[in-house]
């Protein structure tokens, strides 16, 4: 058999690039982290803010209250909805084989808003669990269901995606319909609960929702990534990959069910963010290419990349005020997306 | 002594439907022998990709189907895509993946096979496009090909896969003259030398008299006709089946041409 040293090298070559710049995105992610644990109405800076959290100790229990508390939970929340926005938004693109998918753009952000609506304005109350994991628990059963729906369009429409996004933005339109009722009959006291989750806001973030999100996203990473060679084959069409043997209803429903997972338990802990999962696909595909072993890893890093900024800018942007992350999360998402997509394609795919 | 397992593939009672449409109805086709190449020919809309869309299990039909005697039709998809391998008349999309990472995703679909190192992987799968002619395309992406370049491609991720039976939809037809050519005797040694069944949808009629083994004529849902080519388009066959008014001659080499004077 031939052998092809210089094919096998120049291949090793690219894995190597994509690695780094893997590698690069998580080192960007970290010091974004960083500085959004620095910024605030208490200057702290980032050697503290080190000591703090691996060192404990050492520093005075107001900072490290600030830190623990405050800064980390917040940073860290705004890093997991990023990473879980935009791994959901990628395998969603790829499973819908369209470029307009995501989240948001499907309903899900929609319905769980609804969800969560409907828990605030009815005012539900069960004993012994916080209103917040209850209207959260509402919000994700919404986010699940509207999920499902799409599932069975996918299903009965075999193939036919375009139905399916038109259907996604019938979901939106009509779950925010719902939304804007319920804030018309809701008193002042709610809505300005209500105006949380429309608007997205990470500043209910703690630890519990944190570990939860954080959690889910660790489960369910492993299994987008042991799918990556067929998710691969069914970019180049559903039908070649059934050929080849994928089995993709199967596919399909399992990469369904890791996306509802993500997106419902997001949008159920920090209310409705979009753009995300629209852009960080986009952006991943520009800088690794589509083989889903690192196109799945790099949509979630520049996911998590482009929430924790924005996060940042909701918080610097007007002194002492946290503006609701969604808002930021496009004016700041939008530079970045535009100049990695408008950049003249060269070098690798 | 036991009765000697019928070799090749044999299809008995196939019913296939789009919702109530039957295309397909109680069709019996084959036998289809090992190491000949037998070419698939009808109209536009005859059946001929459904047919083999249903042989090689993308689509829902009753009836079965046997490979050298074992019953293809409750094996799960990624099995039986190892034995009977369907190429779609589609072309690969145009996605930012280069040609070999296409290939390896290809060889990888259904989980990895044995314990092959990725530089014995990238060597098979430099052997296929070299096989089919674009070793020099390995590094490009699918979205800066031509539409010829990709559906080599995915020719050479169907090859790689090594199938025993091979399901090849329309793969000449976004081909120019030479590729035509190469690629069709490509498929021809590929055939001989690995024992392959082979069947391959063609509209070039010329192609399927002179380059094929055997000739199956699909008209309106069932067979009419299948055997050697020469047998298979004569003028009446064609008359009846494609509505054109032809004529088939001999060349002084041998071979055979269909001229068209017109439609009937
Ligand atoms: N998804 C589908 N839903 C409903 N009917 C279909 C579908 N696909 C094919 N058909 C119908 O089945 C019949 C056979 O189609 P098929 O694709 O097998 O034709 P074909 O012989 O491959 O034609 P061509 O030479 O144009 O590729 C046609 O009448 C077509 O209208
Ligand atoms: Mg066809």
């Amino acid at each position: 058999m031939t052998h092809y040293p210089a094919i096998a090298r120049s291949y090793q070559t690219a894995l190597r690039h994509r690695s780094l710049v893997l590698a690069g995105l998580v080192g960007v992610l970290a010091l974004s982290v960083l500085l959004d644990c620095a910024m605030g109405p208490a200057e702290l800076s980032p050697t503290t803010i080190l000591h703090a959290i691996f060192a404990p100790a050492g520093v005075d229990e107001q900072t490290s209250l600030i830190i623990w508390q405050i800064r980390l939970p917040y940073a860290l929340m705004a890093a997991c909805v990023g990473a879980a926005l935009g791994l959901a938004g990628a395998e969603m693109q790829t499973i819908l084989a369209n470029p307009l998918a995501s989240p948001f753009t499907l309903g899900l952000s929609a319905a769980g808003a609804f969800g969560a609506s409907l828990a605030i304005v009815l005012g539900w109350h069960v004993a012994h669990v916080p209103d917040m994991w209850l209207t959260a628990g509402s919000a994700f059963v919404c986010a699940a269901l509207s999920v499902w729906i799409l599932d069975m369009l996918v299903r009965l429409r075999q193939g036919g995606t375009g139905t399916v996004i038109l259907c996604g933005v019938a979901l939106v339109f009509s779950f925010q319909a719902l939304v804007a009722l319920m804030q018309f009959v809701a008193n002042e006291d709610t809505l300005q609960n209500l105006v949380f989750w429309t608007l997205g806001s990470l500043t209910r973030a703690t630890w519990g929702t944190l570990g939860l999100l954080a959690g889910a996203l660790a489960c369910i990473l492993p299994f987008s990534l042991r799918a990556a060679w067929p998710l691969t084959t069914l970019r180049m069409g559903e039908d070649r990959a059934a050929s080849l043997g994928v089995d993709v209803p199967r596919l399909r429903r399992a990469a369904l069910l890791r996306i509802s997972l993500l997106c419902a338990l997001a949008v159920a802990f920090v209310g409705v963010i979009g753009f995300i999962g629209l852009v960080a696909p986009h952006i991943a595909r520009r800088l690794v290419g589509e083989d889903h072993r690192f196109y799945l890893p790099a949509s979630l890093l520049s996911g998590a990349f482009i929430l924790s900024l924005a996060a940042l800018v909701a918080r610097v942007l007007v002194p002492g005020v946290v503006v609701p992350t969604g808002i930021v999360t496009a004016l700041v998402g939008i530079p970045f997306f535009l100049v990695i997509v408008l950049r003249r394609g060269e070098g690798l795919p | 002594m036991t009765a000697p397992v019928p070799a090749g593939l044999t299809l008995h009672n196939l019913t296939v439907r789009y919702g109530r449409k039957s295309v397909l109805s109680e069709l019996d086709a084959g036998p289809f022998p090992h190491g000949a190449v037998c070419a698939v020919l009808g109209p536009n809309g005859s059946g001929k990709s459904t047919l083999l869309r249903a042989t090689g299990g993308l689509l829902h039909a009753t009836g079965t189907l046997m490979l050298d005697g074992v019953d293809l039709t409750p094996l799960p998809r990624a099995q039986r895509a190892q034995h009977c391998l369907y190429l779609p008349q589609t072309l690969p999309e145009p996605v930012r993946l280069s040609v070999l990472d296409a290939m390896l995703a290809a060889r990888h679909a259904i989980g990895r096979q044995g314990n092959t190192s990725t530089a014995a992987d990238i060597d098979a799968a430099m052997a296929c496009l070299a096989d089919v002619g674009i070793a020099q395309l390995a590094t490009r992406s699918l979205h800066e090909l031509s539409g010829g370049q990709r559906q080599l491609a995915g020719l050479a991720q169907a090859l790689g896969r090594k199938p025993r039976a091979l399901l090849l939809d329309e793969p000449l037809s976004a081909l120019d003259p030479y590729y035509q050519q190469t690629v069709m005797a490509l498929i021809r040694r590929e055939t001989a030398q690995r024992n392959l069944i082979t069947l391959i949808v063609l509209h070039d009629l010329n192609m399927a008299l002179n380059q094929c083994d055997l000739a199956c004529l699909l008209h309106n849902g069932h067979i009419l006709a299948y055997g050697p080519p020469a047998e298979v388009l004569t003028p009446e066959h064609l008359r009846t089946v494609y509505r054109i008014d032809a004529r088939v001659d001999t060349g002084r080499d041998g071979q055979r041409f269909i001229s068209t004077a017109g439609v009937v």
